[in-house]
């Protein structure tokens, strides 16, 4: 022990590091064992963080305009937007037309349409290192947002929500490394887990779909939907399209890159699913 | 007045990387301001200034942004530590030792990272790492450092911020 004291600042190290470690490992278990002290850090800086993001955003987005020839990026985006929205309304259809087909033949009952009481919520911030990705949106308890709700876009899934204090929350994305979305191939039926990929892979900003059946017959441009399994994202939510299919011989079951439908780039707003009253 | 500067450049720090610097990005890799502040705290004012700031600007950071706390407060604080602990040993000009510190910070940064993913079970290669993420990190950071350097070099002219702080020797 003397020789500790004598070696103080190096001791001072030593011990909060093992408090960090501690730390680390109480909040990777308990996401929200320390989100009233996050709640009121984000009490403050999140006001100023929407407004700081909201520029950013506007000035990033007006530079991007002016590199671009702007009739026929606004026609280009007009057009983008309106493929996006009858692809989904078409997946909604298919699903329920599936759904139905499935139900009425099983218990014979008609399925009443889906119906999500959802939030709008605009994002104030995201990680920008390359290891997490996180996005803050705001938010929080005091309007109804709660861990576990589900994260989406008119483009599809974005994550769930980790962490939530008064005013923000955080929300863990598909694509950040951590994740995993239990999810169906549309088209086949298969199951499997989506997991992030961050930017370290192979495949930048894209997901994995890991544990597919060896037999499935999957192809690129199949479209990925939540499966509804394990409870947190409600069942039929596009999260993005196969864009290769890996077959290793050693392995047991088949993977597939995904390219997620959302743009985690460039968003901006974000509906948050309170309720699923399938 | 100390305390209100370094609370001060924390909070901007933060709000600036979190909401700006996600547009700033050059091939998907930000430039890590925190680690230049930290950097250049712990070559102008060494231990135990370096370390507390990285302490408290790292867990800030980890409340903010981060996923788990404590990641970004170790990193930052074992940074100012290590520092503060050798800027003594060297001539620091205006803009190579500080740019050459920011780089090794950066790449120890990392290597932290790389040891947290390897316990978080993360799917990485330690190769796609360096090249995409270390190497652009690094160099982006280093072109920024004599900057922020600058700027401190500037704060330290101030009395109040050269007043002796201990990690006191018995």
């Amino acid at each position: 022990m003397p020789r500790l004291v004598k070696k103080r600042p190096l001791f001072i190290i030593i011990m909060v590091i093992i408090i960090l470690i501690a730390l680390m490992v109480v909040t990777d278990r308990h996401e929200q064992a320390f989100s009233k002290l996050e709640g009121a850090i984000g009490y403050v800086t999140s006001p100023i963080q929407k407004a700081f993001y909201t520029v950013s955003s506007k000035v990033s987005n007006f530079f991007y305009d002016i590199t671009d020839n702007r009739d026929a990026k606004a026609e280009n985006e007009e057009l983008r937007k309106r493929v996006v929205v009858l692809e989904k309304e078409l997946i909604e259809k298919n699903e329920l037309e599936k759904e139905n087909k499935r139900l009425k033949k099983l218990l014979d009952f008609a399925v009443d349409n889906d119906k999500m009481t959802v939030t709008g919520a605009r994002v104030i911030g995201k990680n920008p290192g390359n290891w997490f990705n996180i996005i803050l949106i705001d938010k929080g308890t005091r309007h109804g947002v709660d861990i576990n709700m589900a994260v989406v876009t008119e483009r599809g899934l974005v994550g769930r929500i980790f962490q939530v204090g008064p005013n923000s929350a955080k929300v863990r994305t598909i694509v950040d490394g951590q994740s995993s979305v239990s999810g169906i191939i549309e088209r086949t039926r298969d199951n499997g887990l989506v997991k992030g990929n961050n930017d370290m892979g192979l495949e930048e900003g894209m997901c994995r779909m890991i544990y597919l059946p060896l037999d499935s017959d999957l192809k690129p441009g199949d479209k990925v939907l939540t499966s509804g399994l394990g409870e947190i994202f409600p069942k039929g939510i596009y999260i993005g399209e196969v864009e290769e299919v890996i077959e290793e011989k050693r392995d047991f079951f088949k993977t597939v890159v995904i390219e997620p439908g959302v743009d985690f780039q460039r968003i901006e707003e974000v509906l948050v699913i309170k309720a699923d009253n399938q | 007045m100390r305390v209100a500067v370094i609370a001060l450049i924390i909070l901007v720090n933060v709000i600036v990387e979190t909401t700006l610097f996600p547009f700033l990005k050059l091939n998907g890799v930000a430039p890590d301001i925190m680690t230049t502040f930290i950097v250049s705290f712990g070559l102008l004012g060494g231990n135990p200034i370096a370390p507390i700031v990285g302490l408290i600007g790292g867990f800030v950071y980890d409340m903010v942004m981060g996923s788990v706390l404590g990641v970004y407060a170790l990193q930052y604080m074992l940074i100012g530590f290590i520092i503060g602990s050798i800027a003594d040993k060297f001539f620091i000009g205006d803009i190579i030792v500080p740019m050459f510190f920011s780089i090794l910070a950066i790449f120890f940064k990392e290597t932290i990272m790389l040891i947290y993913a390897f316990f978080m079970r993360l799917d990485v290669s330690a190769y796609s790492i360096l090249i995409k993420i270390m190497i652009p990190k690094a160099i982006y950071t280093a072109i920024l450092m004599p900057f922020i350097y600058q700027f401190m070099q500037w704060l330290y002219r101030y009395k109040f911020m050269t007043k002796k702080l201990y990690f006191k020797e018995n």
